[in-house]
C-alpha cells in the first residue's frame, strides 16, 4: 500500500524537478552558512546577471533541442549582433532603429540556418557550427579585434535603468520566461515543436508543415541571442568579439542539466531549463564566494550534467512502466 | 456510382516503372484487400490515392468526379485517410494530442482549448466502443492500442475511405480480432476500407472483394464466392504454385544437437524441455508473449538461464554471450530483421560476412574482401536474391522478401550446427516465404538442426518434423507432425496443467 502510494506521488510529482530543487536548495544553505555575503541582495545581484545571456538564450535553445537539432551559432550571433548594433548606434543612428535593425539581422541568421539545414539537407549541429565560425570571423574583421565604445550619453542611461532595482536584462528575462512557460504548454505552435521533435515523420504525414515548425526555432534562437547581444552592450557600454565566448556550450549544458533530452526530441520543459540555468549560476557564483579557483567550476557542472541526465532517462523509464502498469 | 476510382495510373521511380495502366473501382461500404507480392505496388498505389505520391498519368475519381489530390492534405479534403504501415504516432504526446494533432481546438491567438479537446477525444473514441485516458502518453500504450489511437485520429477527419497498410503486422491475435470487429462496424456505417495485408488467411476472412496486383499492373479482382486461397496465389504469382511446403524430411538417425532440461528464465517461461535433432525442422509455436523469443535468447546467450541445463552435441554447455553460441555453432535469426538483424545502411557483402569477420581477417586484423564477396555471391546465387548484382548495395534498397534472404545468408556463411529462426517468413510475400521454407528444408537434410519459432499455423504444420507447443511460457506439449491440424496444436496450448503428460 505504502509503496503503491509512492509510486502514485512520483506519477505526479516531477523528480526532476524536485531533485534540482533540493540541490539548489543545498548549495544556498551550504553558502550562506559559509559565507554572509552570500545572502546579500549584492550578491544575488551578481549571480544572477552573471548568468542572465545564458539564462535568455536557453529558452530558445530547448525549444531548438526539443525540435530535435540544436543551435550552436548563438556564440557568433551574440558578438555580432552587438557590433553591428554598436556601429549603427555610434555613426549616428536613432537607438531604437538601431536595435530593431540589429534584431532583425540576428533573425536573419536565424532564418538562413534553417534554409541550409533544410534546403542542403545537412544536420543542425554542422550548419550552427559553420554559422558561428563566418559569424566569429566577421566579427573580428568589423572590430579589427578592438572594442567598440563611446556610446551616446542617452544609451548609457539603459544600462542604469533599474526598476525595483533589478537590471533590465533580467526584468525581460522575467518577462520571457513567464511567457515561454505558458505558451510551450498551451500555444499550438510551441507545441508544434514537440510533436516535430516526438516523431516528424508523423507530423508531416498529420498535415503539419513541419518546415515552419523548424524555421520558428531557430528564427527565435537567433532572436534571443541577438537580443542577448544588444543586452551585453547595456551592461558592459560596449561592444566586444569576445562577448559570448563558449555561451553555447554553458547554455547548452544548463538545458541538459533541465532534463531536456539531448537524444531523442519531444521531451523537454522551460521550466527544467530555468533551474538548470540558476543551478550553473549559482555553482559559479559559490566557486566565486568561497574563494576557490574558479578553474574547478566545469568539474562540478561536467559531474552534475552526468547525473541529471541519468536522472531524467531514469525516472523517464520508471515513469514509463508507471503508466503501462496503471493501464493494466 | 464508385465512391472510389482509380484509372489508368501510371508511375516510375526514375527508370523503374511501379505501376502500369491500373484501374480499379472501389465501392461505399465494403471492405477491398489489395494484395501482391512485394514490390507488386501495392502500398505505391495507396500512397498516389493518398497524396504521398503523384502519379505521371491517370485519374482519381471520388463519387464520379475526378480530383486532384497532391498532399495528405488534400487526401483528407476528399475523405481520404490512411492508416500507414509505420506507426505515425508521436509517442512523447498524449493520446489526445495525437488523435487531434494539427487540429486541436484553439482559441484565435492559437492557444489550446484542453477541456473541448479532452471532451472532443473521448467523444471520437466512444464512437467505436474504446475507453481511454486521453491525458496518457501515446508511447506507453501497447502496439495494438497505439494504431486504434491512430485510426481515431485519421477516422476523426470524417474520412469515408479509410486505408489500411498492413495494420496487424505487429499486433497479437486478439488485437487482430479487436481491429476487424472494428473494420466490420465501420463497414456498416457505409466507410470504404481498402485493406492491405500479406496474410491471405486475414484477407479471405474479411474482405468482400480482392484486386491483386503483379509487377505493377492490374490482374483481377475476386468477389467473396471465388475467393480461395490457391486461386489468389495463382494470381499474385502468375503460376501454380502446387508445393508451397516442402516435402517432410527422411526420418535419420535422431542425433541430438540440443537439449534443455527443466530450463526456466526471467519469469518468461517456466520448466521447458525439450531435444532437437540434426536434419529435423522443429516447429516452436506460441503467440506473442508465449516467452518463445525470450527462451531462443537464453539458447543464443544474449539472456541467461536462471535455471535449467542445457547440452549441445551431448555436452552441457552454457550460453554466455552471443559470440560464445556462433562460435559453438548455433545462429540466431532474429524476428525483427530491421532492427536486430540487418544494418540496414550497409551493404549486402558486409552484412552477409558480419558473423564471420573474424575468419575472414589475416593476423593483423586486415580483412580479406575478395574472400567475402567470394562468399556473399555465393548465397546471393544460392538464394536467389535479387537483383543480383546487389553485393555492393544498401541492404535498405533490398524488397522485404530479399532482405530476409540475406539475414539468412548472414547466418548460413557461419555453418551453424543449430540454427534457430524466429519468424523466418514475416512480412515476406508468398514466393520469398516458399523460397525460404525449402532452403531452410534443405539445411535440414545436409544435417542441420532447425529451430524455427512462428506464430503461423499453417507454416509451422507446413513445414516442422515435430511441434514444441508454447503458451503462457511454459511447454504445453511436443507433437510429431504427422497430418497434426491447426485445431490440435490450439487444443495443445490452451489445454489445462493437469492434462500434460
Amino acid at each position: 500500500m505504502k509503496s503503491g502510494k509512492w509510486k502514485g506521488l512520483l506519477l505526479k510529482v516531477n523528480l526532476h524537478y524536485l531533485v534540482l530543487a533540493v540541490l539548489i536548495l543545498v548549495l544556498v544553505l551550504g553558502m550562506s552558512i559559509k559565507s554572509k555575503y552570500f545572502l546579500t541582495l549584492a550578491n544575488f545581484d551578481v549571480l544572477v546577471n552573471n548568468y542572465i545571456m545564458e539564462a535568455i538564450m536557453a529558452l530558445g535553445m530547448t525549444m531548438v533541442i526539443i525540435s530535435g537539432g540544436i543551435d550552436l551559432s548563438i556564440a557568433g550571433i551574440l558578438p555580432f549582433t552587438a557590433i553591428i548594433f554598436a556601429k549603427m548606434m555610434t555613426s549616428g543612428m536613432n537607438i531604437p532603429l538601431a536595435m530593431i535593425i540589429s534584431l532583425l539581422v540576428a533573425m536573419g541568421i536565424g532564418f538562413i540556418n534553417n534554409e541550409l539545414r533544410s534546403k542542403l539537407n545537412l544536420y543542425p549541429m554542422v550548419v550552427t557550427l559553420s554559422t558561428s565560425l563566418i559569424l566569429k570571423s566577421i566579427n573580428l574583421v568589423l572590430t579589427g579585434g578592438t572594442v567598440i565604445a563611446k556610446f551616446p550619453a542617452s544609451f548609457k542611461k539603459i544600462g542604469m535603468f533599474k526598476p525595483l532595482g533589478i537590471t533590465l536584462s533580467c526584468w525581460i528575462y522575467i518577462i520571457l520566461a513567464v511567457l515561454f512557460l505558458y505558451f510551450s504548454k498551451n500555444n499550438k505552435r510551441f507545441i508544434q515543436v514537440f510533436f516535430v521533435g516526438g516523431n516528424a515523420e508523423a507530423a508531416k504525414l498529420s498535415g503539419m508543415n513541419t518546415e515552419a515548425v523548424y524555421r520558428f526555432v531557430y528564427v527565435m534562437s537567433a532572436f534571443l541571442a541577438g537580443l542577448a547581444g544588444i543586452l551585453s552592450t547595456t551592461v558592459y557600454n560596449s561592444a566586444s568579439f569576445s562577448f559570448g565566448q563558449g555561451v553555447e556550450l554553458r547554455v547548452i549544458t544548463a538545458v541538459a542539466i533541465g532534463g531536456t533530452s539531448m537524444t531523442q526530441g519531444g521531451i523537454g520543459s522551460i521550466a527544467g531549463t530555468m533551474l538548470g540555468t540558476l543551478f550553473l549560476a549559482i555553482v559559479y557564483n559559490a566557486f566565486v564566494m568561497s574563494g576557490m579557483s574558479t578553474y574547478y567550476e566545469n568539474v562540478v557542472t561536467g559531474g552534475m550534467l552526468i547525473v541529471a541526465i541519468l536522472l531524467s532517462e531514469g525516472i523517464r523509464k520508471i515513469k514509463l512502466k508507471q503508466t503501462q502498469e496503471t493501464l493494466k | 456510382m464508385s465512391l472510389l476510382e482509380v484509372r489508368k495510373i501510371n508511375k516510375s521511380f526514375g527508370s523503374n516503372k511501379v505501376l502500369t495502366d491500373v484501374s480499379i473501382s472501389f465501392e461505399a461500404g465494403e471492405i477491398h484487400s489489395i494484395v501482391g507480392e512485394n514490390g507488386a505496388g501495392k502500398s505505391t498505389l495507396m500512397k498516389i490515392i493518398g497524396g504521398i505520391h503523384s502519379c505521371d498519368s491517370g485519374e482519381i475519381l471520388v463519387d464520379g468526379h475526378p480530383v486532384q489530390i497532391h498532399s495528405p492534405i488534400d487526401a483528407f479534403k476528399h475523405g481520404i485517410g490512411i492508416v500507414h504501415q509505420e506507426l505515425s504516432i508521436a509517442g512523447n504526446m498524449t493520446v489526445a494530442q495525437n488523435v487531434f494533432v494539427n487540429r486541436e481546438p484553439t482559441n484565435k491567438w492559437g492557444f489550446i482549448n484542453w477541456t473541448e479537446l479532452y471532451e472532443k477525444t473521448n467523444a471520437e473514441f466512444e464512437k467505436i466502443g474504446v475507453k481511454i485516458d486521453p491525458k496518457v502518453p501515446a508511447g506507453s500504450l501497447s502496439v495494438g492500442m497505439q494504431q486504434i489511437v491512430e485510426i481515431v485520429k485519421i477516422l476523426s477527419q470524417n474520412v469515408k475511405i479509410l486505408i489500411m497498410d498492413e495494420p496487424t503486422s505487429a499486433l497479437s491475435d486478439k488485437e487482430v480480432d479487436h481491429l476487424f470487429q472494428l473494420l466490420k462496424k465501420l463497414k456498416a456505417k457505409g466507410t470504404l476500407i481498402i485493406f492491405i495485408s500479406h496474410k491471405l488467411k486475414e484477407i479471405t476472412y474479411l474482405s468482400d472483394r480482392v484486386s491483386v496486383l503483379r509487377d505493377g499492373r492490374f490482374i483481377g479482382t475476386l468477389d467473396r464466392e471465388n475467393m480461395q486461397i490457391p486461386k489468389i496465389i495463382n494470381m499474385m504469382v502468375g503460376r501454380n504454385i502446387d508445393q508451397l511446403y516442402p516435402e517432410k524430411g527422411k526420418k535419420g538417425d535422431q542425433k541430438e544437437v540440443f537439449r534443455l532440461e527443466h530450463g526456466s528464465g526471467k519469469g518468461k517461461f517456466t520448466d521447458v524441455s525439450f531435444r532437437l535433432y540434426a536434419g529435423e525442422i522443429t516447429g516452436m509455436f506460441g503467440l506473442v508473449g508465449s516467452g518463445r523469443t525470450e527462451l531462443a535468447y537464453s539458447i543464443f546467450g544474449a539472456d541467461r538461464l536462471d535455471q535449467g541445463t542445457m547440452y549441445l552435441n551431448g555436452e552441457k554447455y552454457e550460453a554466455k554471450s552471443p559470440i560464445k553460441a556462433i562460435e559453438m555453432g548455433i545462429g540466431y535469426l532474429s524476428e525483427d530483421r530491421k532492427n536486430l538483424g540487418l544494418f540496414l545502411d550497409m551493404s549486402v557483402k558486409d552484412n552477409t560476412v558480419v558473423t564471420i569477420l573474424q575468419k575472414l581477417c589475416n593476423k593483423l586484423s586486415f580483412l580479406n574482401d575478395q574472400q567475402a564477396a567470394d562468399q556473399t555471391k555465393g548465397y546471393i546465387g544460392e538464394l536467389q536474391i535479387h537483383p543480383e548484382d546487389c553485393l555492393l548495395s544498401k541492404v535498405k534498397n533490398l524488397s522485404g522478401g530479399n532482405q530476409q534472404k540475406v539475414l539468412l545468408a548472414k547466418w548460413l556463411v557461419s555453418q551453424p550446427k543449430l540454427l534457430i529462426v524466429d519468424e523466418p517468413t514475416r512480412g515476406v510475400d508468398v514466393g520469398a516465404k516458399s523460397m525460404i521454407h525449402f532452403m531452410l528444408r534443405k539445411l535440414a537434410d545436409q544435417g542441420m538442426a532447425i529451430l524455427m519459432i512462428s506464430s503461423e499455423l499453417p507454416e509451422i504444420i507446413g513445414l516442422s518434423d515435430k511441434v514444441i507447443v508454447m503458451h503462457e511460457g511454459r511447454c504445453k506439449g511436443v507433437l510429431e507432425n504427422v497430418d497434426l491440424t491447426e485445431e490440435e496444436i490450439m487444443t495443445c496450448a490452451f489445454r489445462e496443467e493437469e492434462d500434460v503428460i
